[in-house]
């Protein structure tokens, strides 16, 4: 399977019409959760009133966060046992999407913290500086990547990076029953199902897999510009060498 | 018409607005991007083949 869709040229073909059906599906998806998160359901007073609508942006940018770490820290172990350019690709475009998702998460989270909890940041919460640590991952492959001199040496030195710190993501997910951590607990993925009401839950779902198909298409765009980015190389390393 | 939020209501427009902020800037960055790579491609490809036009 991973040979399939490891020829960029099958790639380019697939994605040339799967980017923008993502691209409609996540307008349409966020469109909805926007609408439902800020118009239509009622506030928690449980939850401490209309602050509880911060969980339509801040839940679909943590999830895509953990996500996205996962997709290129998995793209980043096909390159390495099996050396498809693809994989490499799709890794390299993943990181700055990432981090802008991680971002996102990261100050959603402490906007949301200020009322609720009195304070926009704790050092010492696990579930804080893991999320941060994260943050930095993205950062720090890019950088590695960047400062590598060969493409080879980056897509390695990327690969090992990634696949290392993939570790920090179960501990993000399980930091709170874990460790010490302002943060609640999970209310949507326990073992017992979503302990969140159906009028919260559906919007939250649509947002959050529009977010998916928006970071998909965009994805798919970064590696489209990064193959088109090779073919330029080639094409001026020929007109080089042919003086 | 925007909706009308408790005491809160600052902390809640933050959010969202540096979320679809953030959103928008990456979709136009990465729009931006591949337009310019394709640009800089067909030049490339058309270099080659020796078009004069490139």
């Amino acid at each position: 399977m991973f040979s399939w869709f490891a020829n960029p040229l099958r790639f380019m073909r697939l994605s040339n019409w799967l980017a923008p059906v993502c691209y409609v599906l996540a307008a349409l998806l966020i469109g909805w959760g926007l609408w439902q998160g800020l118009w239509i359901v009622p506030k928690d007073e449980y939850q401490g009133g209309d602050i509880m609508r911060v969980m339509f942006v801040h839940v679909p940018a943590a999830w895509l966060a953990m996500a996205s770490y996962m997709a290129m820290a998995a793209m980043s172990f096909v390159w390495f046992i099996w050396r498809h350019e693809v994989a490499d690709i799709a890794a390299k475009s993943i990181a700055p999407l990432g981090a802008v998702w991680t971002a996102i998460c990261l100050a959603t989270g402490s906007i949301w913290g200020k009322p609720t909890w009195g304070t926009w940041w704790q050092w010492d919460d696990a579930r804080m500086m893991s999320v941060l640590f994260m943050f930095f991952l993205f950062l720090g492959y890019m950088a590695l990547r960047a400062s590598m001199d060969t493409r080879q040496k980056a897509a390695r030195a990327g690969a090992i990076l990634a696949m290392v710190g993939a570790i920090n993501v179960p501990l993000i997910k399980f930091s709170v029953e874990m460790f010490t951590s302002l943060h609640q607990n999970a209310s949507v993925m326990t073992a017992d199902g979503p302990k969140m009401a159906a009028v919260y839950l559906w919007p939250l779902l649509a947002s959050a897999l529009g977010h998916t198909f928006l970071f998909a298409g965009l994805v798919q765009t970064l590696m489209r510009a990064e193959i088109w980015d090779r073919r330029t190389a080639k094409a001026n390393a020929k007109l080089m060498a042919e003086g | 018409m925007l909706p009308d939020f408790d005491k809160n209501a600052a902390f809640i427009w933050a959010c969202f607005a540096i979320g679809a902020g953030s959103l928008f800037v990456t979709i136009l960055i990465v729009t931006l991007r591949a337009r310019a790579a394709r640009a800089a491609m067909t030049r490339a490809e058309a270099r080659l083949r020796g078009d004069d036009a490139a």
